[in-house]
């Protein structure tokens, strides 16, 4: 299954970039991770998942311009593939099947 | 993140770091980002913090899809691979050559790794005591006006605690006492005694011993053990021996001790693992020195100075230095015995030296108790080791660089394809690694199975144990190291050759560079081996020499038997006597307080009458009988032998030709007319002996004198007619038993007995026989594959020569006479250097055998038809060979 399956972070870090397009880059992506959930990733953390992900085909990448503040660094902007997009459907369908075919009584108990 | 952000250095090191180990594709990204968040952090939290987090940033992306192939991997795991194929081929198409190659190497780690370990042996003594650097012996150095007598440890029993009076660095010591001539010890059950058992290790202890020395008590407790008078602690090995199956409980059983110093009943109050071999001192039996200090002999007046039959480890405080004590015990002596040592003339001074260093240092000059090793023996050891990984090496280098020219061709091509000189290199490199890498494996197994036959030689037990940390770094940096010293030069010289010349096959260049350090590296071996062999040869004459020396003492024919421990009396003594020499074939019985390579019974001072006492020199006194030196041939050259009808002080004494000299009593006969005070009496001297061995011939001819005891329990000595011996022991065990029942019988031949002080000579050339061969045939190998390879080299020189009608001995000895020039060069080279070890070695000994022209000529001798015939099995074979065979194909 290695490959094919979405993890909870990557899956995080895919909806960021989502969110950030058509500027998703490391430092975006930390930051937005940050201010939407509150979770403080490191930078290492966040290239990891980027790599995988870029490795399983779900994103891709390219470089955009360079900036003092980086050092004079380019930055690496990343899109969803359009595989990337269906395997964030996908995953999204799933989970609606599971909410959906929880009984309303689950709900009421608290 | 509405404020402006500047841009800010980032620290220096992580970013160099960081571009280091990322790969490059990855490098602009991360490292923009990282530089981003520093700038921003910066801003936000300050300087220290954005640092702070840079370098923690840096080293979270060290990280394994972040860090590019640092060491280009890939490339050379193909290229070690290739490599490894290429020097299998190799291997396997050459096996004589590799053969040679691995074994020659094989042997010389081997012949390491076993002297690596007895190294590591031998300077493990006495280590394993806990406080090992802070526990000393006691010793004594005498001056008599001015020239030094030499360096003892032995004292009076008041000396131990003057010392913790006097020396407050000194936190505890323990006097010793040993149970001088050993005991009878059996096990006393319900009053009943069982099987009696001589013991010679024991020892008299404080309860201090206890605590400074390390002991691992398996019954019984280190702190109390010998508080009790009555008590007795053993070792693991002596509770089997008594107590058999019973061993699990035997604290409170009784052992009766009965040997005449301490007489009577103890009981056992611990047990204590076997000591380690590599300790200085061994015991079965220990104790409590108060038993020994209730004898009249220590406790009538004036005794505490006098009777020197103790000696004293102390241990110092672990704050003080052993300067500082020996600093304040210096001169205890004269402060405590001043009279005595001025009348003498004697100067002593009382040092420390630590237990450690007692084993391969020791600084008394006299007997050492053990096996005393010496530090140089182990430098010895250290260097032929190192010779013979130097034999085995330079075999490699020789043998790859002889191998040279077949392997141009291969080289011609790779340079013509365009490999180069590095690359070149570390094929060759390869091939050598994976040689050593044998033949280490090799070398293991050879130290399993040779360690048992050397520990034998050495007298020692060692057990192979390859997980010790030092043999483990040593076989680390062997690996390391050995193949790039073996394999460098022939790599440089391999992947040096020209491409064009290479390819023609005519690599060897007319300079001929390579060949003379080959050459020097063979005459280098071939020293070491004359050398070795003369080493060898000298040492295995002077042993042989020493043992059939004429000691002046007949030996051969004499049994000695220990005398017995319990139910001496005078009328079983005699009885025995009677009895003994009325057997068939005893020629002599007589009875002494020692025998020959037994040592002296009392070291004393002596002077000739009329004389002051600084002019005293010390003696050597033995007590026996009127038929000794009958029993024992020594020659009475003046004067007479004791006679039984006379008193003992009437009969006065018999002294060797030293004391002549040594007193300046003119001549034998002159001497007979002199008096000589023996530690205060004046005694006339009633005969001279002619000089003779009475101790190993290390030691020199020394005054010794003979007094007279009537009879003995110590030794008494048997001459026996050769042809009765069987007879005459069976008669003598019988009869033994019958005078002096419930005493082992214990007996042998002197000159057997005597030859025992030769069990460390003995070990010494065994080794040194040992390494020799190894070193030889090392050696012998390399010249063996040299010698074929020049041989299938000129093979077709050997056929043309042939096929122009030369004879075969004519090719033979054209061969063979570079090599033996060859060894003629080291030969040369060796003698001055074999005539220094020598000569060096046989200052050891007393008596030698003398440097003759004969200890190098036969060496060089046998050296030159070792090498003549490895080197004929090559060149025979080849002028043998058909010459059509190698001139056919071109």
């Amino acid at each position: 299954m290695k490959g094919t399956h979405l993890g909870e972070f990557q899956e995080l870090v895919l909806l960021s970039i989502g969110v950030l397009y058509p500027e998703a880059y490391g430092v975006g992506i930390k930051e937005e991770i940050y201010a939407k959930t509150g979770r403080k990733v490191t930078l290492s953390t966040v290239h990891a998942a980027l790599n995988r992900l870029e490795k399983k085909g779900l994103i891709k990448s390219e470089l955009g311009e360079a900036t003092k503040i980086r050092g004079g660094k380019r930055k690496r902007y990343l899109t969803i593939t359009s595989y990337g997009i269906k395997m964030l459907s996908e995953s999204r369908a799933q989970r609606e099947q599971f909410w959906n075919a929880i009984p309303e009584i689950v709900f009421d108990v608290n | 993140m509405n404020q402006t952000i500047q841009d800010h250095r980032p620290p220096r090191l992580p970013q160099r770091f960081l571009r280091w180990y990322c790969k490059p594709e990855l490098l602009e990204d991360i490292e923009g980002d990282i530089h981003e968040d520093f700038n921003k952090r910066h801003t936000r939290s300050g300087k220290r913090q954005a640092y702070l987090y840079y370098f923690l940033d840096v080293i979270r992306f060290f990280r394994p899809f972040v860090i590019k192939k640092l060491f280009k991997t890939q490339n050379t795991n193909t290229m070690f691979k290739l490599n490894t194929v290429i020097a299998f081929r190799h291997l396997a198409k050459n096996k004589l050559y590799s053969f040679i190659n691995i074994t020659g190497l094989a042997i010389g780690i081997a012949a390491c790794l076993i002297i690596a370990h007895y190294v590591i042996f031998q300077l493990s003594y006495d280590k394993f005591h806990e406080n090992a650097d802070r526990v000393y012996r006691v010793h004594n150095n005498t001056l008599q006006n001015g020239e030094d007598l030499g360096t003892g440890f032995y004292s009076g029993y008041a000396l131990g605690p003057s010392l913790i009076r006097d020396v407050p660095e000194i936190e505890m010591q323990s006097r010793v006492h040993p149970y001088y001539g050993g005991a009878v010890v059996n096990r006393v059950v319900d009053s009943v005694s069982m099987t009696p058992f001589r013991e010679q290790d024991i020892l008299f202890v404080e309860p201090a011993f206890l605590q400074m020395f390390t002991f691992n008590f398996l019954q019984g407790n280190h702190n109390t053990a010998l508080n009790d008078p009555s008590s007795i602690v053993i070792t693991e090995s002596t509770m089997r021996k008594y107590f058999g199956k019973e061993s699990d409980r035997v604290i409170g059983q009784i052992l009766n001790v009965n040997g005449g110093w301490a007489n009577g009943n103890y009981l056992i109050s611990g047990v204590v693992e076997d000591f380690p071999a590599n300790s200085h001192f061994q015991f079965d039996f220990l104790l409590p020195i108060e038993r020994v200090l209730m004898r009249n002999q220590y406790t009538e007046e004036g005794t505490d100075w006098g009777w020197t039959n103790f000696y004293s480890y102390v241990m110092l405080s672990p704050q003080s230095t052993e300067a500082a004590a020996e600093a304040k015990m210096a001169d205890l002596m004269h402060t405590y015995t001043p009279e005595d040592l001025e009348a003498d003339g004697l100067k002593q001074t009382l040092s420390l030296q630590n237990v450690p260093d007692i084993h391969l240092r020791s600084e008394i000059t006299g007997d050492e108790f053990g096996t005393v090793g010496s530090i140089n023996s182990v430098y010895f050891m250290v260097i032929i080791a190192v010779f013979i990984l130097l034999i085995a090496w330079i075999n490699f280098i020789n043998l790859s660089t002889a191998k040279a020219t077949e392997r141009s061709m291969e080289v011609g091509i790779k340079k013509a394809m365009g490999a180069l000189k590095p690359q070149l290199m570390s094929q060759f490199l390869t091939e050598s690694f994976w040689v050593n890498l044998f033949a280490i494996v090799l070398a293991i197994g050879l130290t399993y199975t040779f360690m048992p036959m050397l520990s034998e030689a050495l007298g020692v037990n060692l057990v192979v144990d390859i997980t010790n940390p030092t043999i483990l770094g040593a076989l680390g940096v062997l690996i390391l190291i050995g193949p790039l010293l073996a394999g460098f030069y022939p790599a440089l010289i391999l992947s040096s050759f020209k491409t064009v010349t290479a390819l023609k096959g005519r690599f060897v260049s007319k300079k001929s560079h390579a060949f003379s350090v080959r050459k020097g590296l063979v005459v280098f071996q071939f020293v070491i081996s004359t050398f070795l062999i003369a080493g060898t040869f000298t040492v295995s004459r002077q042993l042989s020499f020493m043992q059939n020396q004429d000691t002046g003492i007949d030996m051969s024919k004499t049994l000695a038997i220990k005398g017995p421990d319990t139910n001496i009396s005078l009328a079983s003594f005699e009885s025995f006597k009677n009895n003994m020499e009325q057997v068939a074939g005893v020629e002599a019985f007589s009875s002494s307080r020692s025998i020959p390579g037994n040592g002296y019974n009392w070291g004393t001072e002596a002077r000739r009458s009329g004389t002051d006492r600084s002019n005293s020199g010390s003696v050597n006194v033995t007590w026996v009988d009127a038929t000794f030196l009958n029993t024992y041939g020594i020659e009475v050259i003046a004067g007479r032998d004791f006679t039984e009808a006379q008193r003992q002080a009437r009969n006065g004494m018999i002294i060797n030709e030293a004391t002549v000299e040594a007193f300046g009593l003119g001549s034998p006969e002159k001497a007979l007319t002199e008096k000589i005070i023996l530690s205060g009496d004046t005694m006339a001297i009633r005969g001279v002996v002619k000089d003779h061995n009475w101790q190993s011939l290390h030691k020199a001819y020394g005054p010794a004198i003979f007094l007279y005891r009537f009879a003995s329990a110590d030794f008494f000595s048997v001459s026996v007619s050769p042809q009765n011996t069987n007879k005459v022991i069976s008669e003598l065990e019988k009869q033994f038993d019958i005078a002096f029942p419930g005493n082992p019988v214990e007996y042998y031949f002197v000159d057997d007995f005597f030859n025992r002080q030769y069990k460390e000579d003995l070990a010494f050339a065994n080794i040194f026989k040992a390494f020799s061969a190894f070193a030889i045939f090392a050696a012998c190998m390399g010249l063996f594959g040299l010698a074929s390879y020049s041989v299938v080299q000129k093979a077709k020189e050997i056929g043309i020569r042939r096929v122009l009608g030369a004879s075969g001995t004519q090719i033979t000895f054209l061969f063979s006479k570079r090599y033996l020039l060859l060894t003629v060069i080291a030969n040369t080279i060796a003698i001055p250097i074999t005539y220094f070890g020598i000569k060096s070695w046989l200052e050891n000994f007393a008596f030698s055998i003398g440097i003759t022209a004969e200890l190098f000529l036969v060496p060089m001798v046998l050296l030159l038809v070792i090498a003549t015939l490895t080197i004929s099995f090559q060149t025979v074979r080849a002028a043998m060979a058909n010459p059509v065979k190698n001139l056919r194909s071109e």
